[in-house]
């Protein structure tokens, strides 16, 4: 093989997205994957999106990446998540025909120019002098690349538990890739170990549905990229809502003997908002019913995935454990749950790029860096191809920091917090969470998009529409007022809404709670114009002014912060209450601006917060 | 220059003539300066014990000295650290600093021990400053207020109401972060809310008091020439710190003295007396004592029962606001007490009267002082609070009746987050940590959270 200026190892959702940048940023990629029938594969929950992951996905597809598109394509159910709770934080949940998903996914990958796809297990890294120059394969060649981006989700030293019973393996029924993980170590990576799991696949035939709590997908129009024009999703999947009971709870307590962690064969740390039902028993002793949901798992099959219902026993207690709950007392398990524990690396030895500090031109996104979910996976995929395209450029790096994205603040995190188990997104992870939204993505992040070249004519104009729309119906809504005559409180009135008690603006009435758009365009007609996106952003503008401009505000601080220069004297006397990482890491690069000195290893947002003090003391 | 990285010494007692007089070393050589000054070797200086030695210059003995090592971390620093006692007097104490700063020691800047013992851990904020309060205490009862500081009561406290804060973020967070997952757990979040404003009104009143007892209780004397102000003034001293004399206008100035009345820091103010129209000076007085009376706690208007005239009540008539005790002086000299008429004029001003020549009635007055004071002070005081406390709890306090009120009217829960989370960070600044990780790492511990 020639080489190439990228190679990407593992066609799942980090891979898939950093292939297809790299590639589209006109760089000859490689992809390569242990079994390409399987590429974006779904081996667990059937859906992307949710609360904070909906927002990174917004943010994926802002900046031209491929999971809200190829989502849409496979679309099975969607939902909008925490409508009750405000206009800031909805989040859209799609569920996907996961065969849909990832045969959609292999179409567009070889489709693209520059890409090349390749069946092979990787097993060493090549390097010289501290810089990555390739790879080896099982077939003993080698395959040289100016960059190499290691996305192995779970693969890495995998091995599957169920019961006592144990055997290698990457996900169910696939190779795992068991050489890689001792060459990485070898390197001096910091590889460590976590473990997760799945839910048993149950065949739909053998359940008894009306013993469970029907779900429907929403049927307005609706989209997940900005790039689709919102539609109607007919022919959705339902999703049934079921729980578990005291029963359940003591069939369970009873096979505690079988569970691997229990019996010493894994490691302790898996995600603690995704644990086994054994976990929850003995996490919550008290708390007998615990809630489930059945998904479809796609349109060409029967089988449905049990969120909520991670196990570990073997097989047979599995089947004995779901007899215990109405409506599956004569369950057939097509695919018994079972748990995995696999290597990932400690992110804090990469950079905000996702380069590794230690092998020069060698990345790792997704899971690979203690991550858990597709979109975490994705977004990190993304960065990772951005930088590597930029480095072959020779341009300069794309940071996203957490003052403007989710993805900004994911990295921040791994990078720079302890990752103590399997890191997932949520919006309490993110400070300025009014302002981060999925509806303001694109308005936050596509330009970026443009700059780096991944965003098309077509995403462009689209992007560009929103924001004129939302510019004419800013201007409209502040220039048209209303008056609290008759007419206008006995509409109000006659929407049971309170009348007016003085003259104003469009814009000031929309700031109420209960005053939602179409009341604008009912006072103002030219407003139904407006695309439904910029519908939500001016409402969201109006509603959320005050907090929005407080986090604004904060922002704008911390920013000042990062362009405060460090006087050279500072380093002569720094504070004692600096950790002791921090400490060597100053006086070894003595940075100039403070944005620099967040950079350096060992220097943590506390240490931060300390220079501060001692400047602002000076 | 990092002086982290050094050992600093300075004297711990005051400068002055004294038994014994004490000097404290802090750092890593602390033990290497003082055995290079002492005639004992290492093994004898076990932490923890007095030892009994001499302080050696140049090899000669010149000092009669106790010394404590405290072997870090087990010191008021954190640090190694040597306490020397050594005879009193200021000269033999700067000749043993002298010897220490040769050996190697910085001289300790103004609060360097107490900031080294905060950044190795020893010390919270809260415990520093209550440190600072006793020693600036002016009576027992505000020493041992201060000492309660010490034993971290106002920090259980806060901690208290930080983690219901805790408890009400994580649910939130939880019912954001993992809505599939809360869909049916219930919360009865403003009950809780208003739980935590009732903490915080609680607390907040006890700042009020703490302000107060700060301040001190200023008790003005005023009055009319020759009503025997001064000798009111002395009398209630116990020891004559003011001029007195037959003839009016004896004091020209306002004087002021600290007593200690049943705890509470009472400064008693003497004053010229009120002359109206009279020459430059009288008119240079009158301007100040408006201003005097707004910030006296408490005002004693004094009359003359001798030459009592009912025009003397113009005086008291000029400030309505002010909170006032009437003294009818020099009951000693008459039978004819006009209290009757005086009374009918102000039926809400306590009168007392009294004779700074017999002492009668003296004690009744104080206590009426007293009984004052109490009025604004009726609930115990648990802690004792300083401005930056009182300023924290009065925004977090604001911030959440702000949170209350915003539930109340229907803003949405992604809102109100954002403004609990505002609410919080005030009192994050009287613990000294964020809470956010925190409430986010509680989740988990409160719900099941795992679809």
């Amino acid at each position: 093989m020639k080489p190439f200026d990228v190679i990407v190892v593992g066609g799942g959702h980090a891979g898939c997205e950093a292939a297809l940048a790299t590639s589209r940023l006109g760089c000859r990629t490689l992809l390569t994957s242990i079994q390409l029938d399987s590429v974006a594969w779904m081996p667990c929950n059937p859906a992307v999106g949710g609360s904070g992951k909906s927002q990174v996905i917004a943010e994926i597809d802002a900046l031209g990446g491929e999971i809200a598109i190829n989502a849409e394509k496979a679309l099975s159910q969607i939902r909008i998540l925490n409508t009750s709770k405000g206009l800031a934080l909805r989040s859209k949940r799609v569920q996907c025909d996961k065969y849909a998903y990832s045969g959609a996914m292999k179409k567009t990958l070889e489709a693209t120019p520059n890409l090349t796809l390749y069946q092979t297990i990787v097993q060493k890294i090549l390097v010289r002098q501290d810089t990555c120059i390739g790879v080896e394969d099982i077939y003993g060649e080698s395959i040289l690349g100016t960059v190499v981006i290691l996305t192995t989700g779970t693969f890495l030293n995998a091995k599957i538990h169920v019961g006592l019973i144990s055997y290698e393996a990457g996900r169910n029924g696939e190779l795992a890739s068991n050489d890689l993980s001792g060459c990485l170590l070898s390197l001096g990576l910091p590889v460590r170990r976590f473990n997760t799991g799945t839910t048993p696949r149950i065949d739909k035939k053998s359940i008894d549905l009306s013993k469970f709590v029907i779900q429907e997908g929403i049927t307005d129009p609706i989209h997940l990229s900005f790039m689709s024009p919102p539609k109607i999703y007919k022919n959705q999947l339902p999703s049934y809502l079921g729980w578990t009971n005291e029963k359940t709870f003591e069939t369970t307590k009873k096979f505690l003997k079988y569970q691997p962690s229990h019996t010493g064969n894994m490691v302790k740390t898996g995600p603690r908002n995704c644990p086994s039902l054994e976990e929850k028993v003995k996490w919550f002793p008290d708390r007998k019913a615990h809630s489930f949901f059945l998904e479809s798992e796609g349109y060409q099959t029967d089988e449905m995935y049990m969120a909520g219902m991670n196990m570990s026993v073997f097989p047979s207690c599995q089947e004995e454990i779901l007899n215990t709950i109405p409506g599956l007392e004569n369950v057939i398990i097509t695919r018994p749950a079972y748990a995995i524990a696999y290597d990932w690396v400690d992110p804090s030895a990469l950079k905000a790029t996702l380069e590794s500090k230690l092998i020069a031109r060698l990345f790792l996104a997704g899971q690979i860096n203690g991550t858990t979910g597709y979109d975490e996976a994705a977004a990190q995929g993304l960065i990772a191809g951005i930088n590597a395209a930029l480095f072959i450029q020779q341009k300069p790096s794309f940071l996203l920091n957490r003052y403007e994205s989710y993805i900004g603040v994911m990295i921040d995190d791994l990078i720079h917090k302890d990752v103590l188990e399997p890191y997932r997104i949520t919006p309490s992870h993110v400070e300025y969470r009014l302002s981060l939204r999925e509806d303001n993505a694109d308005l936050r992040l596509t330009e970026k998009g443009k700059n780096i070249g991944l965003v098309t004519p077509e995403r462009w104009a689209v992007y560009q529409q929103k924001r004129d729309d939302i510019e004419k119906g800013r201007e409209w809504l502040n220039s048209h007022r209303i008056t609290p005559n008759k007419e206008v409180n006995q509409w109000l009135q006659n929407q049971e809404l309170s009348i007016l008690s003085q003259d104003s603006s469009l814009f000031g009435l929309l700031k109420k709670p209960e005053i939602s758009f179409w009341i604008m365009e009912h006072f103002y007609p030219p407003l139904q114009t407006l695309n439904e996106d910029s519908k939500l952003a001016l409402e969201i503008e109006a509603k959320y002014e005050g907090y929005i401009i407080r986090e604004k505000n904060e922002i704008q601080k911390i920013l000042k912060f990062d362009q405060v220069s460090l006087p050279i004297t500072l380093f002569d006397s720094l504070p004692v209450s600096l950790s002791k990482e921090a400490r060597e890491s100053l006086l070894r690069f003595k940075p100039a601006t403070m944005a620099e000195a967040k950079l350096l290893s060992g220097v943590k947002p506390s240490d931060v917060l300390t220079l501060i003090a001692v400047l602002h003391q000076k | 220059m990092d002086r982290s990285l050094f050992t600093i010494a300075a004297p711990i007692t005051p400068k002055g003539i004294g038994a014994v007089a004490g000097i404290r070393i802090s750092g890593f050589d602390a033990l290497e300066i003082i055995l290079s000054t002492i005639s004992l070797p290492k093994e004898k200086l076990q932490p923890g014990k007095l030892i009994f030695t001499s302080f050696l210059q140049e090899g000669v003995p010149i000092d009669e000295i106790t010394v404590c090592y405290r072997k870090a971390p087990h010191s008021f620093t954190g640090e190694d650290t040597v306490e020397i006692f050594c005879h009193g007097g200021w000269m033999m104490v700067n000749i043993l600093m002298d010897q220490l700063l040769e050996k190697g020691a910085l001289y300790a800047q103004p609060g360097e021990f107490s900031k080294r013992a905060m950044e190795n851990g020893k010390l919270d904020l809260i415990k520093l400053e209550g440190i600072q309060q006793i020693v600036q205490a002016r009576t027992k009862q505000e020493a041992l207020l201060a000492g309660n500081n010490l034993f971290g009561n106002f920090q259980i406290q806060i901690q208290t109401i930080s983690e219901r804060i805790l408890e009400v973020k994580s649910f939130i967070e939880a019912q954001i972060s993992f809505p599939m997952d809360m869909e049916n757990e219930t919360f009865p979040l403003l009950e809780k809310l208003i739980h935590i404003q009732e903490n915080l009104r609680c607390l907040l009143q006890q700042a009020s008091q703490s302000d107060q007892f700060r301040k001190g209780y200023q008790t003005l004397i005023i009055g009319k020439p020759n009503v025997g102000k001064s000798s009111l003034f002395n009398a209630l001293l116990g020891w004559d710190r003011m001029l007195v004399s037959p003839y009016p206008s004896t004091t020209h100035d306002y004087v002021m003295e600290l007593i200690d009345l049943h705890g509470f820091p009472v400064y008693l103010v003497d004053s010229a007396g009120y002359i109206e129209n009279g020459k430059e000076i009288d008119a240079l007085f009158n301007e100040t004592l408006p201003g005097k009376v707004q910030q006296s706690f408490l005002s004693l208007f004094v009359l003359d029962a001798f030459s009592y005239q009912s025009k003397d009540l113009e005086l008291i008539r000029q400030y309505p606001n002010a909170r006032k005790i009437i003294v009818i002086n020099k009951v000693d000299l008459t039978k004819e007490i006009p209290i009757k008429a005086i009374s009918k004029d102000f039926p809400e001003i306590p009168i007392l009267v009294v004779s700074t020549v017999t002492k009668e009635g003296l004690y009744d007055l104080m206590e009426e002082v007293y009984n004052q004071i109490k009025l604004v002070n009726p609930e115990k005081m648990d802690y004792y609070l300083n401005e930056r406390h009182h300023f924290a709890l009065k925004k977090c306090y604001e911030n959440f009746e702000k949170v209350i009120k915003n539930i109340r009217e229907g803003y949405y829960q992604d809102m109100i987050a954002s403004d609990i989370e505002m609410a919080s960070q005030w009192l994050e600044e009287l613990l000294g940590y964020r809470m956010q990780d925190a409430a986010y790492q509680k989740i988990f511990d409160t719900f099941c959270i795992g679809k």
